[in-house]
């Protein structure tokens, strides 16, 4: 066979192979920068990162000093029904269409371009009142933009913040192993400015809780475990150094109170 | 063409198996293999310890086992890059610097059947090597903790696989541009673990991230389709869960790109050799 003609053939081959691959891969890299991990979407300093299960629908929290957020998973929402939010806000001014990627909020009244920042919209969406766990909140403003199938409602603040971690690429992205998202709720704490503790990490399903405490000093440590050992259906599981892990089952409201009060001295 | 290919393997086969290189591998994967039997049995308390550092009631018997075979891939994805510069650095520029290629070009046989031939040659040893590994790391772990998570074992022996071709390619497109064997040695040990891991060092700094697109980072998914821990970069990723589909395709995709690039690289190379 002629040398040129094999050479020939072997570089079409190669080029064959290699340039579809090449393809596939960038795709799949920014796809993948894009990230499934809606901790892409939080701020590397947030001081509070959460994930909540609510029958299927995933959301994530973040929150520091001055802005929180939530972060939702459009492609989770087969369970929450957008004209029950609208009724909660009073108004039925509030409609979905689609899903995913392809997620859009469309305004009729309240919901209005807040502004463009950074080749993103920002929402907002005025006068907004709701109630949960007691607290009523009426008239706030919440603003929210979305990205590849992602939406993140917070305050203005948690909204610079969230899409400044994603381009800058300062996200949370490394603290996902402290989220449990097999359990309905997990919250991870960390660098508290609180006297007694510098991080919580804590996970519930149904009603029980299990968690990790980690202390500034070993009397604050000690006092958290001879209160909380009196507290019906908590129990330590180990203690290392500043850093003790526990469960706590049958959790109810007075059970929770008095873990916030040991946790806070009180 | 066939039948030259296989006497070719079969002369290849033997050469690799009765070399020094290939003895010195196997003794070096038994001696590898009963250090981590030892440190798995010695310290599997250890393996809880770590887990419970991130959610104690997840921790079961199936994490732990995976978590365990996790640190056994740890020092797997090592395995085939040292075994291909022992069977790969040398395989072409050998020809050369040892004068065997005055003999072999003058036969009625192709070089791309020499080199393939060779290639494969190389392949089966290191894979024969990599599997010994592979079986202990089995049978540890299900002794240790009673079960094995069988699919994430064989999609972890799979992309094995593919790393293994794949870097046996790069290692003969490498030796194809030499003709002394120390200077292939030489070059595929800089460019795998020193240029590939300061390029690493400087995207994650910059990035916070590592660079999907070097080989030795698309190696790691045979860890991570285990736990997906990512510890080389300045900001770890950590998860419990295994590696997502996405990741190991991007991985698997990456691999193939350097397999096909550098066997065609290395074919037109030997194709232009001069026996000298």
């Amino acid at each position: 066979m002629n040398v040129l003609f094999k050479r020939l053939i072997i570089i079409a081959v190669a080029v064959a192979i290699v340039v579809p691959a090449v393809y596939y891969a960038i795709s799949l890299n920014n796809a993948n920068q894009k990230q499934s991990d809606p901790l892409y979407y939080a701020p590397y300093d947030s001081s509070m990162i959460g994930y909540v299960n609510y029958n299927g629908t995933h959301l994530y929290v973040f929150a520091q000093n001055r802005s929180f957020g939530i972060i939702l998973d459009t492609s989770s929402l087969t369970n929450l029904n957008f004209s029950k939010i609208a009724s909660l806000t009073g108004n039925t001014n509030l409609s979905s269409s689609g899903k995913g990627s392809s997620f859009n909020i469309t305004a009729k009244t309240n919901l209005s371009l807040y502004a463009s920042y950074r080749n993103y919209n920002i929402y907002v969406i005025k006068n907004i009142s709701f109630s949960f766990a007691g607290v009523s909140l009426g008239n706030q403003s919440v603003y929210l933009y979305e990205d590849n199938g992602f939406v993140v409602i917070g305050n203005i603040n948690g909204i610079f913040d969230s899409i400044n971690a994603t381009i800058n690429g300062r996200n949370a992205v490394s603290y996902s192993g402290y989220i449990n998202t097999s359990a309905n709720v997990s919250i991870a704490m960390f660098n508290l400015t609180n006297r007694f503790v510098r991080s919580i990490y804590v996970n519930m399903t149904g009603y029980n809780m299990t968690g990790r405490l980690v202390f500034t000093n070993y009397t604050y440590e000690s006092y958290f475990i001879s209160v909380m050992s009196n507290i019906k259906g908590f129990s330590i599981t180990s203690v290392n150094d500043l850093s003790i892990t526990f469960r706590m089952n049958d959790i109810d409201i007075t059970s929770a109170y008095q873990l916030i009060g040991a946790v806070n001295d009180q | 063409m066939t039948s030259k290919f296989a006497v070719a393997f079969s002369y290849y086969f033997k050469n690799y198996y009765r070399s020094r290189s290939f003895y010195l591998m196997l003794a070096l994967i038994v001696l590898i293999t009963a250090i981590m039997s030892y440190f798995s049995f010695r310290y599997q308390g250890k393996i809880d310890n770590f887990l419970s550092r991130f959610d104690s009631a997840a921790i079961n018997a199936s994490l732990k086992s995976r978590a365990l075979d996790y640190i056994w891939s740890f020092v797997l994805v090592d395995i085939p890059v040292y075994a291909a510069v022992f069977f790969g650095s040398p395989s072409i520029s050998s020809e050369i610097e040892d004068r065997t290629a005055f003999h072999i070009f003058s036969l009625p046989v192709g070089r791309v059947t020499i080199l393939t031939a060779k290639y494969a040659a190389a392949y089966a040893v290191t894979v024969l090597i990599s599997i010994i590994y592979l079986i202990i790391e089995a049978v540890i772990t299900r002794t240790i903790y009673g079960t094995l998570d069988l699919k994430a074992f064989l999609i972890s022996f799979l992309i094995t696989l593919i790393f293994i071709a794949s870097v046996l390619a790069f290692t003969f497109f490498i030796s194809s541009i030499f003709n002394r064997n120390i200077y292939a040695y030489i070059t595929v040990l800089i460019i795998y673990f020193l240029v590939f891991n300061a390029v690493d060092v400087i995207t994650s700094l910059l990035y916070s991230t590592t660079s999907p697109f070097l080989l030795n980072n698309a190696a790691n998914i045979i860890m991570e389709v285990f736990v997906n821990i990512n510890l080389f970069t300045f900001s770890p990723t950590i998860s419990l869960s295994p590696a997502g589909t996405s990741q190991i395709l991007l991985a698997v995709a990456v691999m193939i790109v350097y397999l096909a690039a550098s066997l065609a690289a290395a074919a037109i190379l030997f194709e232009n050799k001069e026996a000298k």
